[in-house]
């Protein structure tokens, strides 16, 4: 290793004064500066353009990996938009995606005013515990989430009897699916939003406030008509996170609903459907052109989350 | 008063720091333990690929140890182990020494069998007949020029009672009256019946588990002989789901999906009368309710048995240890370690040379209150027939069984349940 290093640096040395001689200075600039930025460009090209690529000349084979790839041109994305499992997975992506994103939102905003407000004792202390759900593992919660919604046993249904409510099959149901899996959503990602929220209402400045409430404006007025405009930037990151997030939700609903997403399909996600075909029916060809219309799905919701965003600066 | 403030925001900070740490130590710990098992010196390294509860772990270590080698076992849940073996075998590096797979899954494999050392070529035909040749077949690709891997254990199936349940149904609890009580698949539902009226219990543990032991009973199952799927023209596979029906719709059995966590409550708590329990099923049990110990019985299954699981070591290609490595699982499924390994965990030896030897005979098994387990096992496993695996069986299996748990879950009728997995089925084999 350490001769190697040696000869390297022999032949730099060796090469610099040639260099100097055929290149301009202005030249050397354009290429150092592209050597700053290449490793950037190097990382994505191998593990971010490399599989989009290959992933679309993939997606126009039949392959199970282990053996050739026979060219069928466009029949996998012919058979995928006849396929009713992908039309389920893509209405059980959206249904889960709106039932975890609009509660969790609205929570985290009110929790962040809450944590933000002067009367609160012990503050850094709920800081960090609204944030900690976010960095446990997928698996375990999943695994906890699971017992709780037991149809027999779980703690949730124990507690629903004593409303009266006839125990809910969580697990074999499409609504209680998507609950449960939102919940799960819910519970991670509140206190993460939370925390994106609470530190743009701390860059609102306290003179608005003062002014309002020497007008006479009280706190809800003020919360509506100061804190929610002033944090708007915000809630649209937050709205953008979410929306790719929620596409891509995976570890969810593979551990509460089970490979393929149970029986009546009712946990198939966009993301799992994509993993059985692959990995699970060796199907790599079709599950790579359920990754193709995933990502173009995932580039026209962003497009008008874009088109709704300019309209809102505009209104301003 | 600002110094007493700074103070309490710094405890707080200094508390909610801790806390971090408490919840970050126990992963940490864990990737600590692994990298320091990964280092070696200059012996042979053997890394081996299981799922949980195969009972062979010790026999390995002690194998190990024995020929100064050293093994590192890593264990990943069942479906991952062959899913990331396919991935391994496809990226072309990253696949163990030694992997087990699944009956099903080896199937899959024998459509490539250069992925994989031919077992033929390391000395296997020696060993050929310690073991069932219907198993032996299961490895071998179509030509009978490759073998993929070597016998494990095999899943011959027998019928696990609570014996509180039957008592409080006034029934017989003797194991030799209790399979004569259900010697048939309609004595099976009628002595369900009986129980569910008195005891107000379920009789089985779960409608997918009676389908999967009813469907191995035939002579064919998803394919024929020539590799053609039957599953829509095999008459048994519409009746082991027709009995699953019936058992639905007489609410003969529990909610639970087997092997789930309230699965295992119920087992502990006595939710369910019976499990048809192929042999491996042993270990799961005492597993997942150790406290039901002794209230568990044994006897044999109506009309006989099937097999249900099973699995085979391999070497696959990318091993630079072949020779090491099929020293190791040729000593480890040999007769004498099946059944070392039959005794620890109840994996019912693929070896028939033992079955009449008095250790199998007169096994007996605490849990299931000294029944004579490994004489109930031996005798199922002469009632084995071979039955031939495709590819796909995996897929198939799970839309079936996905079929009977909509019926099950109250989400479906038998029939639309039935025609919709059927659908299915055409649609994911045209791909």
């Amino acid at each position: 290793m350490g001769s190697n290093l040696e000869v390297n640096k022999k032949g730099a040395i060796t090469a610099l004064p040639k260099t100097r001689k055929t290149l301009k200075q202005s030249t050397k600039d354009h290429i150092s500066g592209y050597l700053y930025i290449s490793p950037f460009f190097i990382i994505f090209g191998i593990f971010g353009l490399f599989p989009i690529i290959f992933t679309a000349y993939i997606s126009f084979h039949k392959w199970n990996i282990l053996g050739t790839k026979e060219f069928i041109g466009f029949k996998n994305y012919q058979l995928l938009f006849t396929d009713p499992l992908f039309w389920k997975a893509l209405g059980n992506t959206f249904s889960i995606w709106v039932i975890s994103t609009l509660p969790q939102l609205f929570i985290a905003l009110i929790l962040a005013f809450v944590l933000n407000s002067a009367f609160l004792k012990g503050k850094e202390f709920f800081r960090l515990a609204v944030f900690l759900p976010n960095i446990t593992s997928v698996v375990a919660v999943a695994i906890i989430f699971g017992a709780i919604f037991g149809e027999t046993y779980g703690v949730l249904n124990y507690m629903l009897s004593f409303l009266g409510i006839e125990p809910i099959n969580w697990t074999g149901s499409y609504f209680g699916t998507h609950v449960a899996i939102a919940t799960m959503v819910m519970w991670r990602w509140t206190g993460y939003n939370t925390i994106i929220y609470l530190s743009a209402l701390q860059s609102i400045p306290k003179d608005l406030y003062e002014a309002a409430t020497i007008d006479g404006a009280n706190k809800m007025q003020q919360f509506f008509y100061i804190t929610i405009p002033m944090i708007r930037p915000m809630v649209i990151f937050t709205v953008i996170l979410s929306t790719i997030g929620g596409m891509q939700i995976f570890a969810e609903p593979l551990m509460f609903a089970g490979a393929g997403g149970g029986a009546l399909d009712q946990g198939l996600t966009m993301t799992l459907y994509l993993y059985e075909e692959a990995f699970v029916r060796s199907s790599f060809g079709y599950s790579s052109a359920i990754a193709w219309v995933l990502f173009l799905i995932i580039v026209l919701f962003s497009l008008v989350n874009l088109f709704v965003t300019n309209r809102i600066k505009s209104a301003d | 008063m600002f110094k007493k403030q700074g103070m309490k925001k710094f405890i707080l900070v200094f508390l909610s720091l801790l806390l971090l740490l408490g919840v970050t130590a126990c992963s940490s710990n864990g990737a600590s333990n692994e990298e320091q098992g990964g280092s070696g010196g200059g012996k042979t390294k053997l890394t081996i690929w299981l799922w949980p509860n195969m009972g062979i772990e010790n026999q390995i270590k002690q194998y190990a140890e024995e020929n100064n080698i050293e093994v590192e076992i890593q264990t990943a849940e069942f479906a991952d182990v062959h899913s990331n073996l396919t991935t391994a075998l496809a990226a072309g590096s990253g696949a163990p020494d030694i992997s087990a797979i699944e009956v099903k899954g080896i199937d899959k494999m024998k459509a490539t069998p250069e992925h994989f050392h031919n077992l033929l070529d390391l000395g296997a035909d020696e060993v050929k007949d310690d073991y069932l040749d219907w198993k032996w077949q299961q490895a071998l690709t179509p030509d009978g020029s490759s073998l993929l891997g070597l016998p494990t254990d095999i899943g011959p199936q027998a019928m696990a009672y609570r014996i509180d349940l039957f008592e409080e149904a006034g029934l017989p609890t003797d194991r030799e009256e209790v399979a004569n009580l259900v010697k048939t698949w309609d004595d099976f539902i009628k002595v369900g019946e009986q129980l569910k009226a008195k005891t107000g219990k379920a009789f089985i543990d779960s409608p997918n588990g009676a389908y999967t032991v009813m469907e191995g009973q035939g002579d064919e199952k998803y394919y024929d002989k020539d590799g053609n799927v039957i599953v829509q023209d095999n008459p048994h596979i519409k009746k082991a789901y027709d009995f699953a029906s019936q058992i639905i719709d007489k609410e003969l059995a529990t909610k639970f999906d087997q092997f789930s966590t309230e699965w295992g409550t119920g087992m502990n708590n006595g939710d369910y009368a019976t499990i048809l329990a192929p042999a491996w099923m042993m270990t799961s049990m005492k597993a997942t309710a150790p406290e039901a110990s002794g209230k568990w019985d044994m006897t044999l299954l109506p009309e006989g048995s099937g097999n249900w699981g099973g699995s085979f070591l391999t070497i696959p290609k990318q091993s630079k240890n072949a020779e090491e490595a099929y020293k190791l699982i040729k000593w480890l499924l040999s007769p004498e370690q099946q059944l070392v390994t039959f005794k620890e965990a109840g994996n019912f030896p693929s070896t028939p040379g033992i079955y009449d030897s008095e250790e199998i005979q007169n096994f007996t098994s605490e849990y299931f209150n000294n029944a004579p387990v490994g004489k109930i096992y031996a005798e199922a496993a002469q009632q084995v027939k071979p039955i031939v695996e495709g590819p796909e069986s995996i897929q198939i299996e799970t839309i079936i069984g996905d079929a009977i748990t909509r019926v099950k879950d109250g989400q479906d009728k038998p029939d639309a349940s039935w025609d919709k997995a059927m659908e299915q089925l055409e649609r994911e084999l045209a791909r």
